[in-house]
């Protein structure tokens, strides 16, 4: 066998081009150990594929993408942009809220900006970052206020973030509570698949009062991002 | 004009964010390859999906999509392993199996055996042979994907074929009531030679 194992590996991969694919598949033709070897090398393949095909993500989910959404999404936007609400720029521009709210996110399109909708989210145990996501969603909900513009907005938490939302781990429990009080236009939001990884554990989540529970993180911020809400890390 | 921009734009965006979402089960796949953990997998894919999504504004080329998602999930494992190993060689690191043989048996034998086989491949190789033989990526996307040389590329496929191999012998050795999937492995195979 006058080829090497990588060649005879090329081959089964469809990496051979031109001559050297010409010379091999004639090589082929009149020689047994590199047919065996071929053979090997693609039984293998086919053996690793069949052994992964069936696996399933444990927790099965339905796509909250649906064309209705985008179809909306898509027509409130050029309804938007025709009278005038939105301007011509709308090329992605991180720190564009950053810079008109003084904060620190990235990750913000001015698209979405211009429709008032933000998605938070919060996704590990860390003090400092719960007071910055409250403080940034607070900055928001101000700033709309004093201008008497409209705002939507969800703070959405799994792993580690869901402790923002627990009464007996977040240091921030009041001022959840109060933000919930104060502004009906922001909604709280645990991860189903945080919430579940807990009871796992045998712990009990205790979310504050109105946390709701939402579908997992990813779901929910996939959907919101299809809708066109702005999606902020913190 | 401008307002055509503004809505390819807009389209643009709501088509990358359905893709990302799609793209969920391939990578849950990939990372179960690499982890062997179906919940620490499921844990690493919404990790990279929502990297991906607070990235989207990077992606400048449609094309380069499946290159872009593996390699923040690359990232995503790459960094759970230097969190939770700190001290191993991440290119060695050899995973256990979650799965317990009982079970999986009753599901489909052969399949425990290669799954086992590759749990017991160092990660370096475990990555390769992954993103070759599950999503058939080329060569070069992998290499981009790893940030390795092609050269390197092959050489760590060709040791990864021949463990899983010699692994896979053995582990049918040891378990003589396997169902075979020679069977199958040659019809598959029979159809790989005829795409080709």
């Amino acid at each position: 066998m006058k080829f090497s194992e990588d060649m005879v590996n090329a081959y089964a991969d469809g990496e051979l081009q031109g001559s050297e694919k010409s010379e091999f598949e004639i090589a082929l033709m009149n020689d047994a150990d590199l047919q065996s070897a071929l053979d090997d090398v693609l039984q293998l393949k086919s053996e690793i594929q069949n052994a992964y095909k069936n696996v399933r993500e444990p927790v099965q989910r339905q796509s909250p993408v649906t064309n209705y959404r985008v179809a909306s999404y898509i027509g409130l936007f050029l309804l938007a942009f025709s009278s005038g609400w939105i301007s011509g720029d709308f090329v992605h521009t991180p720190h564009a809220i950053s810079t008109q709210m003084g904060m620190s996110t990235q990750a913000v399109s001015a698209d979405s900006a211009a429709l008032n909708k933000y998605i938070l989210h919060i996704g590990t145990h860390d003090n400092v970052k719960f007071k910055r996501a409250l403080d940034e969603a607070e900055a928001l909900l101000v700033k709309s206020q004093n201008n008497n513009s409209l705002i939507e907005l969800e703070v959405i938490a799994n792993a580690g973030g869901l402790n923002l939302f627990r009464d007996n781990a977040t240091p921030y429990s009041k001022r959840v509570k109060h933000l919930i009080e104060a502004y009906p236009n922001i909604r709280f939001i645990a991860c189903s698949n945080a919430i579940e990884r807990l009871r796992e554990k045998g712990i009990e989540p205790n979310l504050i009062n109105a946390v709701h529970q939402g579908p997992t993180a990813l779901d929910q911020v996939v959907m919101r991002m299809s809708e066109g809400w702005s999606y902020i890390k913190i | 004009m401008a307002v055509l921009n503004v809505f390819k734009l807009a389209c643009r965006k709501v088509a990358l964010v359905k893709r990302i979402e799609q793209s969920r089960s391939k990578l849950y796949r990939m990372a179960l390859a690499w982890c062997h953990d179906p919940m620490l997998a499921d844990d690493l894919v919404q990790e990279a999906l929502m990297l991906a999504l607070q990235k989207i504004h990077q992606l400048n080329n449609d094309a380069a999509f499946n290159g872009w998602i593996y390699t923040i999930l690359n990232n995503v494992w790459l960094g759970y392993l230097r969190k939770s190993r700190p001290t191993e060689d991440i290119d060695n690191i050899i995973v256990a199996d979650s799965a317990s043989p009982e079970h999986e048996m009753l599901l489909v034998q052969i399949d425990f055996v290669v799954r086992s086989a590759m749990a017991g491949l160092p990660n370096a190789q475990r990555q390769v042979v992954s993103l070759v033989d599950l999503d058939g990526l080329s060569y070069s996307e992998v290499a981009n994907i790893l940030q390795l040389p092609i050269g390197t590329v092959m050489s760590r496929l060709n040791r990864a074929r021949k463990a899983l191999s010699s692994s896979i012998v053995k582990n049918r050795a040891l378990y003589p009531n396997l169902s075979s999937s020679t069977e199958k492995g040659k019809f598959e195979q029979k159809k790989l030679r005829v795409v080709k």
